[in-house]
C-alpha cells in the first residue's frame, strides 16, 4: 500500500521548484542595483519577471491542488482551517496557501502595468514571498523527516537535500521560462550567474546525496531503503533519473556547450527539473519499501531482553 | 477518580495462533473485506505462516498484532485535524471517522506498520452486516484501526478478542491499577513490548 501517492511526489516536486523559483526571483529583484519605480522600469526588466513569476505561481497552484487531491476526503479540507491541530501538514498547507497568495499578488504587480506603483510595495510583497518560499522549501522535506518510524526519512539530510534541490530546480524553472518566451538572449549575464549558482547547488546536492545514502547503508533500519535505490527496483530512477539526468547531464551540457542557447537554457534546465522530480520520487518510494511484517517482528526480536 | 490506562497483556506461551481473536475483531467491528485490525504474524519467516531459519534448523512462533494504544502515540502528533487522539479518561487511542480527512499521516507515523487500514474504496462486506449495532459505519477514504472495541467499553464490557480467546491468552484491564490482572501478570512474568526504542510506550505487553 503506497502511503504517499504519486500526487504527493508531484506536490513535493512542484512545491519545491515553484518556491525555489519565487525565492530566486524575489531575491533577484530585491538585490538588483537597478531599483526603480515600476512604472519607469525598463520593459525588458518586466519581461524577465512577469512570465517567470506567473509560471512559478502556476507550479505552486498545481502543487497545492495535488496536495489537497491526495487527501482521501477532500470534502473535509475545510477541517484543516476550521479545526486545525498543530502538525507539519497543517503548517505546510498554510505556508503553501500563503505562498500562492503572495506569488499571485507579486505576479499581478509585475504583469499589470500599474502607473506610479511604489517600488517599496512590490519589494515588501517580494520579501514576504521569499521568506514564505523558504518555509515551503524546508517544509517539503520536514514533512518526511517528521515521520520517525521511517528511519530513511527521519534525518536532517532529507530537508536539506530538498532545499538544495528546490533552489536548483527553481533556477532551472526561471531559466527555462526565459528561453521559452524568447528572453534568454536579452539577459545573458543574469542567466550566466544563475547558471553558476545552480551548478554550485547541484554540486552540494551530489555531495549530500552521497553522504545521505552512505550513512543509510550502514544504518540497519534504513539499509533496506538505500538498497532499494542503489541496487533494487528504484535503481533506474535513482541512477538514471537523479544521478544521470539531474547531475551528470547538466554538468556535461555546461561544460560541452556553454554557448549553445538551446542546450544551456532549455536542455540543461529540463535535465535539472527531471532530476529534481526523480529525487523526490526516489526518497518517497525508498521510505515506503519497509516491510510491514518485518518491522513489527524485528521489534519483537530486539526487545526480548525485557523484564 | 484517577484516569485509567487501559491495556492488554498477551501470553505468547499460551497463544495457539488459532486466529479466533482476529476473527472476533473482524465480526464484532464488521470490518470490510481486506481489513484486519488484529493479525497473527509469524516471527522470523519470510511470509505469514512460514518458519524462521533454514532447514533443518527451523523454528516457528507467532504473535498477534494490533494497535498498541501507546501512552506516547506517534499517530496523534501528526494528525492535522485531531481525528486520531488519545482519550484522557482511559488512554485508548481512537480514530474518529467523522473527522478523518484521509491524509494517511498517522499510518506513516506509526512504527507498528500494518495496524491501521485505509479504505481506498467504498467498503465491501462478505456478509452485509455482521457487527455490533453500536459500531460507527466504515467510510471510504478514511483510516481505521483497533479501538479496544470502544463500543463495548462504553457498555462496561471487554474487547471482543478477549472474550473469545480459547487459550485464555489475552488479558485486559487498567494498567494503572496494581490489582488488575494485566498489572499482576506484568509484575510476575517476563514480558516484552514492541519497538520500545521508538519511545511510544505501548499499552500492549507480550508475556514470553
Amino acid at each position: 500500500m503506497a502511503l504517499l501517492s504519486d500526487l504527493v511526489v508531484v506536490y513535493l516536486f512542484l512545491g519545491g521548484a515553484g518556491s525555489g523559483a519565487v525565492l530566486v526571483l524575489a531575491l533577484g529583484d530585491l538585490l538588483s542595483p537597478k531599483a526603480l519605480l515600476l512604472d519607469s522600469a525598463k520593459p525588458g526588466y518586466r519581461r524577465f519577471f512577469s512570465p517567470a513569476f506567473s509560471v512559478a505561481l502556476l507550479a505552486l497552484m498545481v502543487s497545492a491542488v495535488c496536495l489537497l487531491a491526495d487527501l482521501g476526503r477532500i470534502d473535509r479540507v475545510s477541517y484543516l482551517f476550521l479545526h486545525p491541530r498543530l502538525s507539519y501538514l497543517t503548517l505546510g498547507v498554510y505556508a503553501l496557501v500563503s505562498l500562492v497568495l503572495l506569488t499571485g499578488v507579486t505576479a499581478a504587480l509585475w504583469n499589470l502595468n500599474i502607473p506610479r506603483m511604489p517600488r517599496l510595495a512590490l519589494h515588501a510583497v517580494e520579501a514576504a514571498s521569499a521568506i514564505v518560499a523558504g518555509v515551503v522549501m524546508l517544509y517539503t522535506g520536514l514533512l518526511l523527516q517528521s515521520i520517525a518510524a521511517v528511519a530513511f526519512w527521519a534525518t536532517p539530510f532529507v530537508p536539506t537535500l530538498f532545499v538544495l534541490s528546490s533552489v536548483s530546480s527553481g533556477i532551472a524553472l526561471v531559466t527555462l521560462v526565459q528561453y521559452l518566451v524568447g528572453q534568454a538572449p536579452l539577459f545573458p549575464e543574469p542567466l550566466r550567474r544563475l547558471c553558476r549558482v545552480e551548478g554550485a547547488f547541484l554540486s552540494l546536492e551530489a555531495l549530500l546525496a552521497a553522504v545521505f545514502l552512505g550513512l543509510a547503508c550502514i544504518q540497519p533500519e534504513a539499509r533496506q531503503s538505500a538498497d532499494y535505490l542503489l541496487f533494487g527496483a528504484g535503481s533506474q530512477a535513482f541512477w538514471g533519473g537523479f544521478v544521470l539526468c539531474g547531475l551528470v547531464v547538466p554538468c556535461a551540457l555546461e561544460a560541452v556547450s556553454p554557448r549553445i542557447p538551446a542546450a544551456r537554457y532549455c536542455a540543461l534546465p529540463l535535465a535539472v527539473l527531471a532530476g529534481a522530480f526523480a529525487l523526490r520520487w526516489c526518497v518517497a518510494w525508498a521510505g515506503m519499501t519497509l516491510d510491514t511484517v518485518a518491522s513489527a517482528l524485528q521489534g519483537l526480536t530486539m526487545s526480548t531482553g525485557g523484564v | 477518580m484517577a484516569a485509567q490506562r487501559l491495556g492488554m497483556v498477551i501470553d505468547t506461551d499460551a497463544c495457539i495462533a488459532c486466529s479466533s481473536c482476529a476473527m472476533a475483531c473482524k465480526i464484532e467491528n464488521n470490518l470490510p473485506e481486506q481489513n484486519w485490525w488484529n493479525r497473527i504474524l509469524t516471527v522470523g519467516g519470510d511470509n505469514q505462516g512460514t518458519p524462521s531459519g533454514t532447514y533443518p534448523d527451523l523454528a516457528m512462533s507467532t504473535i498477534t498484532l494490533a494497535c498498541q494504544h501507546c501512552e506516547n502515540p506517534a499517530c496523534t502528533r501528526v494528525c492535522p485535524v485531531g481525528a486520531t487522539f488519545k482519550r484522557e479518561e482511559d488512554g485508548v487511542v481512537i480514530q474518529d471517522y467523522a473527522k478523518c480527512i484521509g491524509c494517511r499521516m498517522c499510518i506513516a507515523a506509526c512504527p507498528y506498520t500494518g495496524v491501521r487500514s485505509f479504505n481506498w474504496e467504498e467498503p465491501h462486506y462478505t456478509v452485509p452486516f455482521a457487527g455490533d449495532a453500536d459500531i460507527p459505519a466504515h467510510q471510504k477514504h478514511t483510516v481505521e484501526k483497533c479501538n479496544f472495541c470502544a463500543h463495548r467499553l462504553a457498555r462496561g464490557e471487554s474487547p471482543a478478542c478477549i472474550e473469545v480467546c480459547p487459550a485464555r491468552a489475552r488479558f485486559f484491564g487498567d494498567l494503572e491499577d496494581p490489582e488488575s490482572e494485566p498489572s499482576k501478570l506484568i509484575v510476575k512474568r517476563k514480558h516484552m513490548q514492541l519497538l520500545p526504542e521508538q519511545g511510544t510506550r505501548p499499552s500492549v505487553y507480550y508475556l514470553v
